[in-house]
């Protein structure tokens, strides 16, 4: 496929560029954030309390008299930088262990499958709520939790994928050239599932950002005042009937994100690997 | 048949393991929780003698490995302990409450199946129509937005401002309709999109070029040759969604206090009661294990194809 039929494809799937002029709004609001937010995060102005949305305070003041819209523009950090680690975790996991499984077979892969279902066999928001509570209450935990429930669906397509390819000629023919297995795993097989991994990273990034203001809604992940998403939501739930503001606006922000980027591994999906099933 | 008994019955062993490892792991976790339960509960004025008589009393001085074991002697009898907060016998407490998180779960897996079958058939027969593609974006944006968010919109539209319907807790039928809609909305987003994929892959196949070919009308090729196959994948998803809807039920819960097993686990965690902890885990473990089980066994008994590979597999 040359250069011409890609960019046509890439702009007549509509929702890939929508995604994408989401995604890049987003990472340009968290890297600017400084320069976007009129108000620091944690200023507080008690004469300025449960203010509705004006022109001096966009989405309103909660009551502490914070700046709403300056908590949810610095907020994006938190979940773009949290929602990139687990990620990144979650994915070298999951291929790692996924490939082994697929390339030796044996007990091996009957034990990583036995530890894949070992995860499936509560509910992800359920063992992530355990962990978090045992490690204690914080970001950098959250990530440990949301990384350890969510590599199995790496482990699985990557498993599934190498088993199908693994027989192929050319890896028979890396083999017979005396290749050895790290050599034959990284170089032959990895590159040649790369496009079903990449539309998993994409909906995976939702995902983990989803849970992440899941866990933050419980109170388990960032601590006040640190404006995460989540937690800025179940704080204003108090307000609901005064200031309904507080928890709408953090809402909105959280589908926005997740929604670009589900937009963006539709997308991809469709660009690189249609049939794969996530 | 007796190629499915076998797998059935290595199923299930399977799933027993797989239930004890993952009791036994929690198990060890809630050791090594900071704080002590007697702790809790004790005043600090109990003299360290007491206290270590309670925790002689409770077993709790034994290593880990031998409390695990004689709590899981007393769960196969039934006995699930008492709530180290409340004394309440945990099997009671479980069961005062999970009555309501299946009403809400069950009920909103139902409901989303009805609407979407439909509308997923039709809108996979009429491919790239207008009303196809927005079930594809919609479906798309409902599950982008977070439970709790989309709990706490529905509360303000329908409690606060139009005041039809009651804010939280359970009073009767008119508070089970907003935590029902807050379940649905999204997992029936992926229900309709599964069952659009599934069709739109089942009509491309021969044998329903061969169906259209015998001359039967669109009606009975899309219900008998298409639906029945597509129906597969949707039937077990069924099944495996439901730990989903129970671990969604925490946060669901959390928001209209309802009084379901979600809410009591949340509590229980942040008392740190281990005893109703265990507990909860330990039925929700089953739960799930029991209808991925059930989804694996429905997809062998109804697609001869998968059958065959698991023959070849022995």
């Amino acid at each position: 496929m040359d250069i011409k039929s890609i960019a046509k494809q890439v702009f007549n799937n509509k929702m890939f560029l929508i995604g994408m002029i989401m995604f890049f709004s987003i990472l340009t609001v968290a890297v600017f954030a400084n320069q976007v937010a009129p108000h620091p995060y944690d200023t507080i102005n008690t004469a300025q309390a449960l203010k509705p949305p004006q022109s001096q305070y966009l989405f309103g003041t909660d009551q502490y008299g914070r700046c709403i819209f300056s908590r949810v523009v610095y907020g994006s950090r938190i979940a773009l930088k949290v929602g990139l680690i687990v990620v990144i975790i979650e994915s070298v996991i999951g291929v790692v262990l996924g490939l082994l499984a697929g390339y030796y077979g044996g007990w091996l892969d009957r034990f990583i499958v036995f530890v894949t279902d070992l995860t499936w066999s509560l509910p992800p928001l359920i063992m992530a709520l355990a962990i978090v509570t045992m490690l204690g209450p914080s970001l950098n935990n959250v990530v440990i939790a949301i990384a350890v429930v969510s590599w199995a669906q790496f482990a699985r397509v990557v498993r599934a994928k190498t088993q199908a390819i693994k027989n192929m000629p050319y890896i028979e023919a890396a083999r017979a050239f005396g290749e050895c297995d790290f050599s034959i795993l990284l170089r032959y097989i990895l590159p040649n599932i790369l496009s079903p991994i990449m539309v998993l990273v994409t909906l995976a990034l939702p995902q983990a950002i989803l849970s992440t203001t899941s866990l933050g809604f419980l109170g388990l992940g960032a601590q006040r005042p640190m404006p995460d998403w989540g937690l800025i939501l179940s704080d204003g739930i108090s307000y609901m009937e005064r200031a309904p503001w507080i928890s709408v606006f953090p809402g909105v922000a959280i589908v926005l994100t997740v929604l670009g980027f589900n937009l963006v591994g539709e997308g991809l999906r469709d660009l690189l690997d249609p049939r794969l099933k996530v | 048949m007796s190629d499915m008994m076998e797998y059935t019955v290595r199923r299930l062993t399977m799933g027993v393991f797989v239930v004890l490892a993952v009791t036994a792991l929690l198990f060890a976790i809630m050791q090594l929780m900071p704080g002590d339960p007697i702790e809790l509960v004790a005043s600090p004025r109990v003299s360290p003698e007491k206290i270590a008589e309670l925790k002689r009393l409770w077993g709790l001085d034994q290593p880990t490995h031998v409390q695990y074991f004689y709590w899981l002697g007393h769960v196969l009898k039934g006995d699930f302990g008492n709530s180290i907060t409340t004394g309440q016998k945990v099997g009671v407490l479980i069961g005062a409450r999970l009555p309501y998180t299946l009403l809400l779960a069950g009920s909103s897996l139902l409901l989303q199946y009805i609407i979407a079958i439909p509308l997923g058939l039709w809108a996979a027969y009429k491919e790239n129509s207008r009303f196809d593609k927005t079930v594809v974006v919609s479906s798309v944006v409902f599950w982008s937005i977070p439970t709790f968010w989309l709990g706490i919109l529905l509360m303000l539209l329908f409690s606060i401002k139009l005041k039809l319907l009651p804010v939280s807790g359970f009073k009767g039928f008119a508070s089970i309709i907003l935590p029902i809609m807050t379940a649905t909305l999204p997992s029936l987003a992926s229900t309709l999109r599964l069952t659009r994929t599934e069709v739109l892959e089942v009509i491309k196949e021969k044998h329903v070029v061969t169906a259209y070919a015998k001359g039967l009308t669109d009606k009975k090729v899309l219900i008998f040759h298409v639906l029945r196959n597509a129906l597969i994948p949707v039937t077990v998803m069924f099944f495996l969604s439901l730990p989903w809807l129970i671990g969604g039920s925490v946060i669901i819960e959390s928001v209209f206090a309802w009084p379901g097993i979600g809410q009591l686990l949340w509590k229980s965690i942040s008392s740190q009661d281990y005893p109703v902890v265990q507990g909860i885990i330990f039925i929700i473990a089953i739960l799930t294990v029991l209808s991925n089980i059930v989804g694996d066994i429905l997809t062998a008994y109804l697609d001869p194809r998968v059958r065959l590979e698991m023959k070849g597999e022995n």
